[in-house]
């Protein structure tokens, strides 16, 4: 999976981007969308809200480029807008009702609850697994064990402490390990009953 | 410990990338249009905001001198009714004004997160506040219910009307 942090984009681009270069910035959008929109879609469930919040984060990103300091390289502040807009959309009130947010593991859009194909590779069964998790730990998971963040920054984008990112964290690996381990038990039981 | 997240990490990193959806920036483009055109429209919102703050805000202070006035021409009100009194009618006003204020469709996540409390305290006081007759002290218990929710709608009314002007 292509990794937003691996995306090498050359100096010019970047500065005819923040120079408010419409070409440049288009450029800016094929190199990181697909990247971005993946994460995404790893932090809310909803295709089309993923649309919607990769859309804002651009939007976001032609009104601020001016902004843009590079302290860091423009994919990873691309990526700070995007995180940014999904945590806001999985706190609203208007979205989501805090408790469903902590509480609820499914939720309306979530994955069929079937049991795996043996056929089907071993990434599957944890795709399933991490759609069990409520959005808020699935966030801290993917944001601290693919993106890197560290248990501050997520602490402090989710106007919390690092003490709950990390705790989220370890309940998350724990509803993961035991999802996974159900998935086995369904997919033993399953290559076992004859027809 | 630090294997087991690595080991975490390389499974995660290692599924399946989306694709973004076809025709992405013209859309990005669009939607950067229409969000400029709905800024030249609230202006006048945050307008109206503001004074209905300011009204409010008259409101409330000539609200107090009266109430000085009376109390110093030695009005006898019973003083219990008068303060349960008082403290509804401010409920009343402080939702008008948060009905008044412009709903917002995204706010900053922290923002959310305060709003939500609030709402979520204000839902606790509105049970309370629908079993309190039952309570021995009913009265007291009544007038110190609907001073908290005074305070709670204050701080929301505060945390709300920040969150609109900021947004111009």
């Amino acid at each position: 999976m292509p990794c937003i942090s691996d995306i090498d984009l050359p100096v010019g681009l970047v500065s005819s981007a923040r120079a408010g270069d419409t070409a440049a910035l288009e450029a800016v959008y094929a190199a990181t969308a697909g990247p971005i929109y993946t994460l995404l879609r790893r932090l809310v469930r909803r295709p089309a809200i993923a649309e919607e919040l990769l859309q804002e984060t651009f939007v976001d990103v032609l009104e601020h480029i001016g902004a843009f300091e590079g302290r860091c390289p423009l994919p990873a502040w691309i990526r700070r807008l995007a995180v940014n807009r999904a945590l806001m959309y999985l706190r609203s009130p208007w979205h989501r009702g805090l408790e469903w947010l902590d509480k609820d593991p499914g939720g309306a859009d979530r994955l069929p609850a079937t049991g795996p194909d043996p056929a089907a590779p071993l990434d599957a069964s944890l795709e399933r697994a991490l759609m069990t998790l409520p959005a808020l730990s699935r966030a801290v998971v993917w944001l601290h064990d693919v993106e890197g963040f560290t248990h501050a920054d997520i602490g402090f984008a989710l106007g919390r402490t690092p003490s709950f990112s990390k705790s989220q964290l370890a309940r998350a690996h724990r509803r993961l390990r035991e999802a996974l381990r159900q998935d086995d038990a369904i997919a033993e039981v399953t290559t076992c009953t004859p027809n | 410990m630090h294997a087991e997240l690595n080991d975490w990490s390389e499974r995660l990193a290692a599924l399946g990338a989306f694709e973004a959806p076809a025709g992405g920036w013209r859309a990005v483009v669009a939607a950067r249009a229409s969000r400029e055109a709905r800024l030249d429209r609230r202006w006048p919102i945050a307008i109206a905001a503001v004074l209905l703050a300011v009204t409010a805000g008259i409101a409330a202070w000539l609200q107090s001198a009266q109430r000085t006035l009376s109390e110093d021409a030695g009005q006898t009100v019973p003083a219990a009714a008068a303060v349960a009194a008082d403290m509804r009618a401010e409920n009343e006003r402080l939702e008008l004004i948060l009905a008044r204020l412009p709903e917002r469709q995204a706010m900053r996540g922290s923002t959310a997160f305060t709003v939500a409390e609030l709402e979520d305290r204000l839902a606790l006081l509105d049970d309370r506040l629908s079993r309190v007759a039952l309570e021995p002290n009913a009265p007291e218990r009544s007038e110190q219910l609907w001073r908290e929710r005074v305070g709670v709608l204050h701080s929301l009314v505060q945390v709300r009307y920040a969150d609109v002007v900021g947004s111009y």
